[in-house]
């Protein structure tokens, strides 16, 4: 079955200045949209208001049911935010158990990371490796819809295109919100593609669009 | 998300403080142990006010982390509400058995 989430009439200050307004997402599962936009347009600010942890004026529905706090609805939404999020002093077996994502697996999508999941905890790792164990578990998770805020950062180029090849997996039965820097990785893997500049958000297609917005040189 | 599942979550959380909250819990029994219950409203507002500590350094360096939490359907108050009786609640038993010495 297929879902829509939709976030409209978002309106957003941080003191007198409008950071978000007039904005329309509409993302579907299995469809990826793309987000970018400059530092400070909003974008992280967008998801955490649609994931219903960052107080403002909006309206987001899923199928049409208005949901107030997304995040209270384990199943319908999840939120990678852009900084390390999972307790340090957790167990790589516990993060994936409560996950209900089998450890295994993720041993077999990044057979280079080879770990003893009962015995190494988050704080063990390396920077790469706890945003990938987090992006990991997000995407294989079972929400309808993923957020994912600058989801390749401090991920190597070669496990980011296995993050890539894993969201395309997953997008049959999801729908992904994508923001991050890289943008030609987020334009790769998106349907459709929002900038977002002023507080709005505008449809782009093209390079050129992307150019004309002043988002890339 | 069932109920196990969410009493773990509750103690993932409850372990940012819980080896603080258990050396003040000592604390205040030996003191109760050795001054008798005069000492009782003493202790109680010192017991309050760490955990009124604790919680401020918590929100402060562990705020990142809510969003493991948040990804499960638990909010702020829920996380705090449930953590801040539990660990009241293990302060009065605690009291309670020391005052059976006295």
């Amino acid at each position: 079955m297929r879902h829509i989430l939709e976030i409209d009439s978002v309106r957003l200050l941080f003191g007198d200045r409008l950071i978000l307004s007039d904005i329309y997402l509409k993302i579907e599962t299995g469809q990826v949209v793309g987000l970018l936009g400059r530092n400070g347009e909003g974008k992280s600010s967008l998801m955490r208001v649609a994931f219903g942890t960052l107080p403002a004026e909006k309206s987001v529905r899923c199928d049409g049911k208005t949901i107030f706090e997304a995040y209270k609805q384990p199943h319908l939404l999840g939120y990678v935010p852009q900084h390390n999020f999972i307790p340090k002093s957790m167990t790589l077996r516990r993060i994936f158990r409560e996950r209900d994502i089998d450890f295994a697996a993720f041993g077999k999508d990044f057979p280079e990371v080879q770990l003893d999941g009962d015995t190494v905890r988050l704080k063990d790792l390396s920077g790469g490796t706890v945003r990938l164990i987090e992006l990991y578990t997000l995407i294989r998770s079972a929400c309808r819809f993923v957020f994912l805020d600058e989801p390749f950062t401090h991920i190597s180029p070669v496990q980011i295109l296995k993050i890539k090849a894993i969201i395309g997996e997953e997008r049959s039965r999801k729908g992904f919100l994508i923001t991050d820097h890289l943008y030609k990785h987020v334009a790769d893997l998106s349907d459709t593609i929002y900038i977002l500049k002023n507080g709005k958000n505008h449809l782009v297609s093209t390079l050129y669009d992307m150019k004309e917005s002043g988002y890339i040189g | 998300m069932d109920l196990w599942k969410k009493i773990r979550l509750l103690f993932a959380f409850h372990r940012y403080f819980l080896p603080t909250s258990l050396i003040i819990d000592g604390a205040c029994m030996y003191l109760l142990y050795r001054n008798g219950m005069g000492a009782y409203s003493v202790l109680f507002w010192f017991k309050v006010g760490t955990l009124a500590a604790s919680a401020y350094f918590i929100n402060e360096y562990k705020r990142h982390e809510y969003y493991y939490f948040f990804n499960f359907g638990l909010s702020k108050k829920a996380l705090w509400i449930s953590t801040l009786s539990f660990d009241m609640f293990l302060f009065f038993i605690l009291i309670f058995i020391t005052v059976q010495f006295l």
